[in-house]
């Protein structure tokens, strides 16, 4: 229970020999729930059809949906928002957005985009796929 | 002195408990879970399988796999399934206390597989979860109120008065106290939260906050930022004291209705609420459901359910 909130010298010196317990089992963590000042930026899936049209194909704006849907994404805007990242974005989010080339398969989609909006500063595209298959570009 | 504080000491870990505690908490945890796997299962190709968003690729080389039921057939989406179902299945079975514990397991191996599959849907309340899933399988609880104690009583087997000690409902205590310490130490670190001002960010988030709102108001930011903070250092010395806990435990359901309304994060305050059951004594979780007097007479009969 106090083992991943020791100070970051001494876990890893211990952390070895419970590594099954707190990373193996999940029975550790930190809870340092809203303490740092949070992201705001919101991340939203951008498709783009064969004609050039854009559709937001995933969004983090809960407010817009029915309530079955809100219920359906009550973690998709966790998901989403872990791709502010860029660590976790160079690690999934290709993967991330070739999931909607096939999901979204009946718009006969071409690319797909990540789409970060900051408050205060242009839209940025840090990511895109061709759902074609080609290689990615970014 | 020193004895007295042993004694309350030795009593604080090993109180007899009826067990009604235990089941309050096998109860709002049960119905939790059901919650919980339904939303798994809603989402359980698009989130846990190799048709899904997150493939097998891109998660498998992280050691913590080993320990994953996935890890056997990582590439098989019925064995998905199979989770996502024994997840149901095992809420409802605790739920209404048939094979507790066991079931209670059963969540906890489930969730360590579907959270090591996904971790990016995880919040620290998906943590709580399934700690409290481990930590819950040592309470007594199917003693009460279940199916358990129903069979056993119809298979005549002799109803007991007590079911134990209080030492596993304790460790979940203890759990949670030191979260919210912990959180309140974390806070604390931050400019914001020292100034009074952290929630005008976090209720603005379009991250976080269920409805993104700018609160002009900085008494009011203040006032919320540091009643957040006091509640996280109190809680934690107050609650034990029996007069007072009424008290804090309201003041706690409070702050995690206004996070449940106001922000999107998933189970985090449900989990938190489920876990004030285990700083009940028994007689105040029977005064709460209205049951003490006519289940002190049952026990008073040796029904022990």
């Amino acid at each position: 229970m106090l083992l991943r909130g020791l100070p970051p010298k001494l876990r890893d010196r211990v952390w070895p020999a419970f590594f099954w317990y707190g990373d193996g089992l999940r029975m550790t963590n930190t809870w340092g729930m809203f303490s740092r000042p949070p992201l705001n930026t919101q991340v939203n899936v951008i498709g783009v059809t064969r004609s050039g049209e854009r559709i937001t194909l995933s969004g983090v704006q809960q407010s817009t949906k029915g309530l079955r849907q809100r219920v359906v994404d009550l973690r998709l805007r966790k998901i989403q928002s872990r791709l502010q990242e860029p660590e976790v974005r160079d690690h999934w989010g290709e993967d991330y957005l070739r999931y909607f080339c096939r999901a979204e398969g009946s718009r006969a989609l071409v690319r797909v985009l990540l789409v970060l909006d900051e408050p205060g500063k242009s839209l940025e595209t840090p990511l895109e796929v061709t759902c074609s298959g080609q290689e990615p570009s970014r | 002195m020193i004895s007295d504080a042993r004694l309350a000491l030795v009593e604080f870990w090993t109180a007899p408990v009826r067990g009604s505690s235990a089941a309050l908490f096998r109860v709002s945890y049960g119905a939790l879970s059901i919650w919980t796997a339904i939303g798994v299962l809603l989402n359980l190709e698009r989130y846990y399988t190799d048709a899904g968003m997150l493939p097998w690729t891109a998660v498998q080389h992280a050691p913590e796999q080993l320990y994953s039921l996935f890890s056997l057939a990582p590439h098989s989406t019925a064995l998905v399934w199979a989770v996502g179902l024994v997840f149901l299945l095992a809420s409802v079975s605790l739920t209404v206390g048939f094979w507790s514990r066991t079931s209670a397991l059963l969540i906890f191996v489930a969730n360590v597989a579907l959270q090591h599959r996904n971790p990016y849907a995880l919040n620290s309340g998906d943590r709580l979860f399934l700690v409290l899933a481990l930590l819950g399988a040592l309470l007594p609880l199917g003693m009460r109120f279940s199916v358990d104690a129903w069979r056993a009583k119809t298979h005549g087997e002799k109803p007991t008065r007590s079911a134990g000690s209080i030492w596993s409902q304790r460790l979940i205590a203890l759990q949670i106290a030191y979260v919210y310490w912990y959180s309140f130490a974390a806070k604390l670190k931050f400019e914001a939260w020292q100034q009074g001002t952290a929630l005008r960010d976090v209720l603005a988030s379009p991250v976080f906050s269920e409805w993104p709102t700018q609160v002009n108001s900085s008494a009011l930011i203040a006032v919320l930022t540091w009643s957040t903070l006091a509640f996280e250092l109190m809680f934690p010395i107050l609650v034990w004291e029996t007069r007072l806990r009424p008290y804090v435990l309201a003041a706690g359901a409070l702050l995690h209705l206004g996070i449940e309304i106001t922000l999107t994060i998933p189970i985090f305050s449900a989990i938190m609420l489920v876990s004030y059951s285990c700083f009940l004594s028994d007689d105040e979780t029977e005064r709460l459901l209205g049951i003490g007097r006519r289940s002190r007479l049952r026990l008073g009969r040796s029904q022990s359910w």
